[in-house]
């Protein structure tokens, strides 16, 4: 950020590569992430462990230079350390503390005074409803228990900006909603900036308005995820009740076509059409009514807006086809818990 | 009704990056305490604090005594009178006969301080942090040397406190600075040396008992290896071979007390550079080993 925050860029990255030895295994020519709640997508082995242990300036790049909340990440990788928060995808306790302990040395790790470190992890663990285990071993924690505490140990200072990695790993439905809508808060009410690295198609789709795509350690789109989503003016999403079959063969004969058909609960059936140019929404629900009593009900009907899963598939895996199918994509068709596959 | 805590914002100032090391090593030596057997181990090394503190006392006593031809019935022998008030043998003897509930006491803290971090990935969580890694290290290794000052050096410059408030004036404690500073640098030297080894024989083994027998195995295993080949060498006749002591870290330590404390000894002066060859060697492999171990902790996975 610039000293008058007329930028509110959180990254930046310019011609920046890092290598294991000889091997390249991240790069990022142009990468500029404004402040907001951002996906970090990709399969394993994309980079993505790499480019958070670069923001977080664990690792110096060989070439280019990055910022991190205006912090040039190869002079001053502590300072933006005290200003990121971290949430590991695995556990790292130091065995035998207490999580009032536990964050409060988090806390101080970060340069808080021991006073004011140990007031804000009451405060941090109460917010995220750990309030009744302050004083309990954090290795005794259920597993939807140790991610809030892990979030509380990134929160403990205030941070500008929260990097979190798998942050809904092993929650069951109801922890993950409740530690997305944590997240979606922090961003939304609390002025957060927030990387969330994940596998999840549907937390990034809940949770994040911005998406970085990444892809054999390199960025392949990183955007606005509205402007990422393809836009289709003659592709409509419908749903009916009731047998569609008069419906498709009468769309056929007009000249549109089906693209897909899912079985939805009940008796609902979901269909993505194409129509020919020129038709409207309104020409869908015309043709409907001239069916009469042999048509199925119409419950629903409005523009198709690419899923994410979509979106990565067109981006990452019919990118890397040619290279004989080493990976495969989330299929976005399964209610959005799609998971990005392992290359 | 009450509502739930809303997120606060937190705006204070941030401290100094060096002040960091001091919270790491206060969670390491909280650790430690908050196990019993490490205060049962501390009352041992107390007991001989103790029984020097009442030795220190006769000899004042003693030497008041003395001076006004005053018979004294639980006389001190003579060799120990000056070994508190005029060289700082006494002092060094005392530091060296802590050696033994120190190693243990190291031993079992090992584990604790330095190999759960590694065991439980806690190595992962300190680097992510606004600290690097030689703050880590030095946080560690204060927490080590604190444990084991409280049973060497912070004893030993009691008992020198003792010494000079029993006598009958304070000139006592300027009379022997250099024995004050002896007991300064000879306990550093200890605490670091071992702290050091410690970090990086736990840092490996990560586990108590492994670390406990390796532990042993350098302070009471090569001590022993040490003075059966000198005593085997030895009498085949020809030059004492002392070098072979040199395997005893415990014995070297002790050797550059001597210079330390300022007590010329013509054999142990010889020995000096090999002493502190052998202690470089040890604290430098010490630290190569736990640099290289925490520099394989991959802090995102």
């Amino acid at each position: 950020m610039t000293a008058n925050g007329a930028s509110r860029d959180i990254v930046r990255l310019a011609g920046l590569s890092v290598h294991y030895g000889s091997f390249c295994a991240f790069r990022a020519t142009d990468l500029v992430v404004p402040h907001g709640a951002i996906g970090l997508l990709g399969p394993n082995g994309a980079g993505k462990s790499t480019l958070i242990k670069v923001l977080l300036g664990l690792l110096r790049p060989r070439d280019g230079s990055g910022t991190v909340l205006g912090l040039a990440i190869r002079e001053h990788s502590s300072e933006i350390r005290a200003r990121v928060g971290y949430m590991a995808e695995n556990d790292s306790f130091v065995p035998g503390l207490t999580a009032v302990q536990f964050v409060s040395l988090a806390g101080e790790l970060a340069g808080m005074t021991p006073r004011d470190a140990l007031r804000r992890a009451h405060e941090v663990l109460t917010y995220l409803d750990l309030e009744e285990a302050r004083y309990r071993r954090v290795e005794e924690f259920s597993t939807g228990m140790k991610q809030r505490f892990k979030l509380a140990q990134a929160l403990v200072h205030d941070p500008e900006l929260l990097i979190l990695d798998e942050p809904t790993n092993g929650l069951d439905p109801g922890g993950r909603r409740t530690m997305l809508d944590l997240i979606r808060s922090l961003h939304r009410d609390f002025g957060k900036s927030v990387i969330l690295a994940t596998h999840l198609l549907e937390d990034v789709d809940r949770v994040c308005d911005h998406l970085v795509l990444l892809d054999s350690g390199a960025v392949v789109a990183h955007g606005r995820i509205d402007e990422l989503r393809e836009h289709w003016k003659d592709r409509f999403r419908l749903r009916l009740d009731g047998d569609p079959t008069s419906f498709i063969d009468a769309l056929g004969g007009a000249g549109g076509e089906v693209i897909s058909r899912e079985a939805s609960p009940g008796s609902h059936v979901e269909l993505v059409v194409r129509l020919p140019e020129g038709r409207r929404c309104r020409d869908v629900i015309e043709l409907v009514a001239s069916l009469g009593d042999r048509a199925a009900v119409l419950r629903s009907i409005g523009p198709d807006r690419e899923r994410l899963g979509d979106l990565f598939r067109r981006i990452v895996v019919d990118r890397r086809a040619p290279l004989a199918g080493d990976s495969t994509g989330p299929s976005g068709d399964d209610g959005g818990r799609s998971r990005v596959a392992t290359a | 009704m009450l509502r739930p805590l809303e997120y606060r914002v937190w705006s204070g100032k941030r401290r100094p990056r060096a002040l960091r090391c001091w919270s790491i090593a206060r969670t390491g030596m909280m650790l430690v305490f908050r196990r019993k057997i490490f205060w049962a181990f501390l009352f041992l090394g107390f007991i001989n604090f103790f029984l020097h503190c009442s030795l220190v006392y006769l000899i004042t006593v003693q030497v008041k005594l003395a001076a006004q031809d005053v018979p004294f019935a639980l006389a001190v022998p003579d060799r120990l009178l000056g070994n508190f008030a005029e060289t700082g043998k006494g002092y060094r003897d005392f530091i060296f006969s802590q050696g033994v509930v120190l190693m243990i006491m190291l031993g079992f803290a090992g584990a604790i301080i330095v190999g759960n971090d590694f065991r439980f990935r806690a190595t992962a969580f300190y680097l992510s942090r606004p600290i690097n890694r030689a703050d880590y290290f030095l946080g560690k290794l204060l927490a080590v040397v604190g444990i084991a000052a409280l049973l060497t050096v912070i004893p030993a410059l009691v008992l020198f406190l003792e010494y000079g408030a029993f006598s009958e004036s304070f000139a006592y404690y300027v009379d022997n600075v250099s024995v004050l500073i002896g007991i300064v640098a000879y306990g550093t030297l200890i605490c670091v040396v071992t702290g050091t080894v410690l970090l990086g024989v736990a840092s490996l083994l990560e586990k108590t008992i492994p670390t406990l027998i390796v532990w042993g195995g350098i302070f009471v295993f090569f001590p022993i290896v040490g003075n059966t080949l000198r005593r085997t060498f030895g009498e085949r006749g020809g030059d004492d071979p002392w070098w072979w002591g040199l395997i005893d870290l415990w014995s070297v330590l002790r050797w550059t007390a001597n210079f330390l404390f300022g007590i010329r000894v013509e054999r142990y002066s010889e020995r000096l550079p090999w002493a502190l060859g052998v202690i470089g060697l040890w604290v430098l492999g010490s630290v190569l080993v736990f640099w290289w171990r925490l520099r394989r902790t991959e802090v995102v996975r």
